[in-house]
């Protein structure tokens, strides 16, 4: 995306939150049609299988408590991945606190979001994917902001809490391990 | 295979994969790629990548808004979320020479025969000591550079830097009541502090309103001419 589209992109957020701070509901979808589609892609990609709907539900749920908070210098998306990995990673420290409680059977795990990936059928693919699931979970979330998400290192850092320089790193050393094991 | 030592194209290349490089960017890394052969096969393994991406269903939107709290400001008149009316989002690239008109500046002249505050040129003229303001005492550099900065050229300046910066929905042929017109910034001329204005000669006020003018990111009260709108299909392509 150029910065020029990133702009813009910006403009028409914060547009549509003044919208909604100043009571047009209506601006709420808006926002929630713009980037819900990569928001359930991020939670896909953070190994959310069984209630992406849920997850992407309650990261704007959370987001729009705490709008009056949302820094402008900072890219809508950019904020709602940030509210997303943190919900998902609370998650599953709550559900490692309680494991008594959850048992998950390979076909619970069916969902929309299954039933319409008509990419796993693709053997490249499929190899991609193993791929990238050999990636430490740093490593993956880097590149699959970077190179599925479009995201700017900046915005990565920002999203998982740590310095553009060692996105940077951790993106170099995805795609140098992601290529050996493809060309295996 | 000989490493690639192009740190500037490597870091382009899952934009140029995913067709977001501008077109000078983009010639950019097609000549380097002509002739680096790690750099095509780091591209090859990008595009497998992307075209890994999950495809998700579309989301249950109207779901996920009734779950959502209420605007902090919601009175009983606003337009609630399931509200049928449309609702376009219509975008417009400031930077974009296609959407500054190229009508000539308006100067308005009361009767007294005095140009007034509240015309075109009054407008950015306060824009430009508001703009000055920030950056410092240099406004009073630009009047007179033989005179001393004085006491009352300061406060007179850090008054008119109080004038609001608002988003403005201007009038466009096309847009109905319900559109959204995004980004026209302008200044709100009902509450311009008129009266503190300093008492500069239509000389000095050129000058400003040149200077103004050469700035590139001036707030503008252009009206913007009428170019189709951007539907919202094609702002959400970017997201789907």
């Amino acid at each position: 995306m150029t910065e020029a589209d990133r702009t813009a992109d910006a403009a028409v957020d914060q547009a549509l939150i003044e919208r909604w701070r100043g009571g047009d509901e209506r601006a709420a979808t808006a926002i929630v049609e713009r980037h819900a589609p990569a928001l359930a892609r991020f939670a896909l990609s953070l190994g959310v299988r069984d209630d992406v709907n849920e997850v992407v539900q309650d990261t704007f749920v959370r987001a729009f408590g705490a709008l009056d908070t949302f820094r402008a210098d900072s890219a809508l998306r950019t904020w709602l991945f940030t509210i997303e990995r943190r919900l998902v990673l609370d998650r599953r420290r709550a559900a490692r606190r309680q494991p008594e409680l959850v048992e998950v059977m390979p076909e619970d795990a069916a969902t929309g979001f299954h039933a319409l990936d008509a990419l796993e059928a693709d053997e490249t693919a499929a190899q991609v994917r193993d791929a990238m699931a050999r990636l430490s979970p740093m490593q993956r979330d880097v590149f699959t902001l970077r190179v599925q998400e479009g995201r700017a290192y900046k915005d990565i850092a920002e999203i998982l809490g740590t310095t553009e320089g060692a996105a940077r790193v951790h993106y170099h050393n995805a795609l140098r391990a992601v290529k050996e094991w493809l060309h295996d | 295979m000989t490493e690639c030592t192009n740190f500037d194209v490597q870091d382009l290349l899952p934009e140029y994969v995913a067709e977001l490089l501008s077109a000078r960017e983009r010639v950019e890394v097609e000549l380097h790629l002509s002739a680096c052969a790690a750099c095509r096969t780091d591209v090859d393994v990008l595009m497998a990548v992307q075209r890994a991406r999950p495809v998700v269903a579309e989301p249950d939107v109207a779901a996920i808004v009734a779950s959502l709290p209420a605007p902090p400001r919601a009175t009983p008149e606003s337009r609630p979320a399931h509200d049928a009316r449309p609702f376009r989002v219509i975008t417009g690239d400031l930077a974009a020479p296609s959407m500054r008109t190229t009508a000539p500046r308006r100067r308005t002249v009361s009767a007294s025969g005095q140009r007034s505050w509240f015309s075109g040129g009054g407008m950015r003229a306060a824009a430009a000591l508001t703009l000055l303001a920030l950056g410092g005492l240099s406004v009073a550099i630009a009047r007179d550079g033989q005179r001393a900065i004085t006491e009352g050229d300061a406060q007179g300046v850090a008054v008119l830097s109080d004038a609001p910066m608002v988003l403005a929905e201007a009038p466009m042929p096309y847009a109905s009541d319900d559109d959204l017109i995004v980004p026209v910034v302008s200044l709100a001329p009902a509450v311009l502090p008129v009266q503190e204005l300093p008492d500069y000669t239509d000389e000095e006020l050129a000058l400003l309103l040149d200077q103004l003018d050469a700035w590139d990111g001036a707030p503008s009260v252009d009206v913007i001419d009428p170019t189709p709108p951007l539907s919202n299909d094609s702002i959400l392509q970017e997201g789907s």
